[in-house]
């Protein structure tokens, strides 16, 4: 992994990447219950993602890089939402296919949710 | 003559990451419709394009779990160039870009194939990789069905 962000933008594109967009991997393809074949792989894209820490650590190690926006209503329903995952870590590794539903929903919404978070910091022209 | 002397019986997607998100992605969702090579480098992906060759590329921009000596990219003329001096900027910043840079070694040996990004690049950033490197896609989240559309015709040049 690289090292501190040099700028809030830098920190937000490796929260849109390291969490957002390895998190929706297999969640942007599921629809309806997740097959069991998939079920692994969704664990793994929430609870292992990257370098196997959850996504919720790798939100929390980034988070303190962006500054006045770690408190930004996305980064903050982002953080909501992976707690949610967190939560639903046991039935979810246990096949429930409710946990299962929920991680899918919760995936796609922090992906979402950070995605525009980095646009909208490219956009303004950020440092 | 059969189909395998020439080419395979799918068309090839050559992945390259520094990881094995994109290759299992692609193996899952797009596996049916081509055939799934994988490089973890340039180096990899300049042997598999001359031998067996591809119809088209997925690649993977940010390889922040490469070997150093795997990245494409000279450290010390970035560092000069664009920050100052600083080396660990510049390590970040070819390790963030090297996809694009393995591309950019990819089309200098004389690989035109079509390259598809799954990453949200704002629209100036992806006009500036078509007017260097031609056949570029990109695809904001591994949104399979998006995926296979910008892949969809892709083929080796004759």
């Amino acid at each position: 992994m690289s090292g501190t962000p040099a700028s809030v933008r830098e920190a937000a594109a490796l929260l849109a990447h390291d969490v957002g967009k390895y998190i929706g991997r297999i969640a942007r393809n599921v629809e309806g219950e997740v097959p069991p074949a998939l079920a692994p792989l969704l664990l793994r894209d929430v609870y292992e993602t990257q370098d196997g820490q959850p996504a919720l650590a790798r939100l929390d190690a980034l988070r303190p890089a962006l500054g006045p926006l770690a408190h930004d209503a996305r980064v903050v329903a982002a953080r909501d939402a992976l707690q949610r995952a967190a939560a639903l870590e046991s039935a979810a590794r246990a096949g429930d296919p409710a946990a299962l539903g929920a991680l899918v929903a919760i995936a796609r919404a922090v992906e979402s949710q950070l995605r525009a978070l980095a646009r909208a910091l490219h956009d303004a022209g950020a440092p | 003559m059969t189909t395998s002397l020439m080419h395979p019986a799918r068309p090839v997607l050559l992945v390259i990451e520094d990881g094995t998100e994109y290759v299992e992605f692609a193996r899952l969702f797009v596996g049916d419709t081509f055939e799934i090579h994988a490089a973890r480098s340039a180096r990899e992906a300049l042997a598999l394009l001359a031998d067996p060759g591809a119809d088209a590329l997925l690649v993977d921009l940010r390889f922040d779990r490469a070997p150093r000596e795997d990245l494409v990219g000279d450290v010390d003329a970035t560092a000069a160039r664009l920050f100052g001096g600083d080396r660990a900027r510049a390590l970040r910043h070819v390790q963030d870009q090297q996809g694009a840079l393995v591309l950019g070694a990819l089309r200098e040996a004389g690989f035109p194939q079509r390259a598809v990004f799954v990453h949200d690049f704002p629209p100036r950033r992806l006009a500036n990789l078509r007017g260097l490197y031609g056949d570029v896609h990109a695809v904001a989240s591994f949104d399979a069905t998006a995926i296979r559309s910008a892949l969809a015709g892709a083929r080796r040049p004759a």
